[in-house]
């Protein structure tokens, strides 16, 4: 089996520099889910883990707008926030 | 004969002694009933909401001293009516420590939970919306996710309008119910359950 073309994989270029630090532990009632980007990892591919379908990689591009600028450029370390 | 009479005549003094000391307790002992009854309404307004218990409890002592003034037996009331208006004074203590209890609670719920459910409203969102879901996930999974988003969308907006109506114990106890059932909505989801939430 032939696994789907990932349209937003990117080299690994090693750790993020504007790494979005968890705010656990600051507020009892944070539910934000953090996803740490490993190596090989597309939004696409992060998508279809929470979700099931990468086609939603977008709701996680737009969460992270703070952080990230393209949704083709994740870096390795860098945490993202999973709505 | 003049013995028999004397001898009568002194238990006639002493019965006539014996009532009349204790018609002269009946004066206080009523002054001393009034002020318990003024210090029990003076607690009971706020006592009522954030103390029932000891309220309810309050008032059957506050019963049984009037059943006694009634029976004439005012050393008995003499004795009991401080200790119910201290009792007062103290169940006015406790209330008042229960409401600030109560409101610290609902402060911390009410501006965190919001967030929780917003968290889980977001998810089960995007999860509607996924032509498949992630592993490990299966429809009636979401299902029940959906169905405890409602349930504790609507038990919210109860716990909200219960404060707002002053009623903080009711809010306080469904916005508790809605912690519990949105950390099990959480765990169905895959998400991290707040610390918040886990106690």
């Amino acid at each position: 089996m032939v696994e789907k073309k990932d349209p937003w994989a990117i080299p690994d270029i090693g750790p993020e520099t504007e790494e979005k630090k968890s705010e656990s532990g600051a507020d009892a009632f944070d539910a934000t889910q953090w996803h740490e980007v490993k190596k090989g990892e597309t939004l696409w591919k992060i998508a279809e883990q929470y979700y099931g379908d990468g086609n939603l990689y977008q709701k996680i591009f737009d969460a992270n707008r703070d952080v990230l600028k393209d949704p083709n450029r994740i870096n390795i370390g860098q945490k993202l926030r999973i709505p | 004969m003049h013995r028999h009479l004397s001898s009568f005549t002194s238990m006639l003094l002493v019965a006539i002694l014996v009532a009349a000391c204790g018609s002269a307790d009946k004066g206080p002992a009523e002054t001393a009933l009034k002020a318990a009854e003024e210090a029990i309404n003076s607690a009971k307004g706020e006592a009522s909401k954030y103390v029932p218990d000891q309220v309810s409890s309050l008032d059957s002592a506050l019963a049984a001293t009037r059943e006694k003034l009634s029976k004439g037996d005012y050393k008995a009331v003499l004795s009991e009516a401080p200790a119910l208006t201290s009792k007062a004074q103290e169940i006015a203590s406790a209330a008042a420590a229960k409401k600030a209890e109560l409101t610290k609670s609902w402060e911390g719920l009410s501006s965190g939970m919001p967030r929780v459910v917003e968290a889980i409203k977001s998810r089960v969102d995007i999860l509607s919306q996924s032509k498949k879901l992630p592993a490990g996930m299966s429809a009636e999974t979401l299902a029940q996710a959906k169905a405890g988003l409602s349930e504790i969308t609507q038990q919210w907006t109860a716990a909200t309008e219960a404060s707002k109506g002053g009623n903080l114990m009711d809010a306080v106890a469904k916005a508790s119910s809605v912690k519990v059932k949105a950390a099990e909505v959480l765990t169905l989801l895959k998400m991290p359950v707040p610390e918040a939430l886990k106690s």
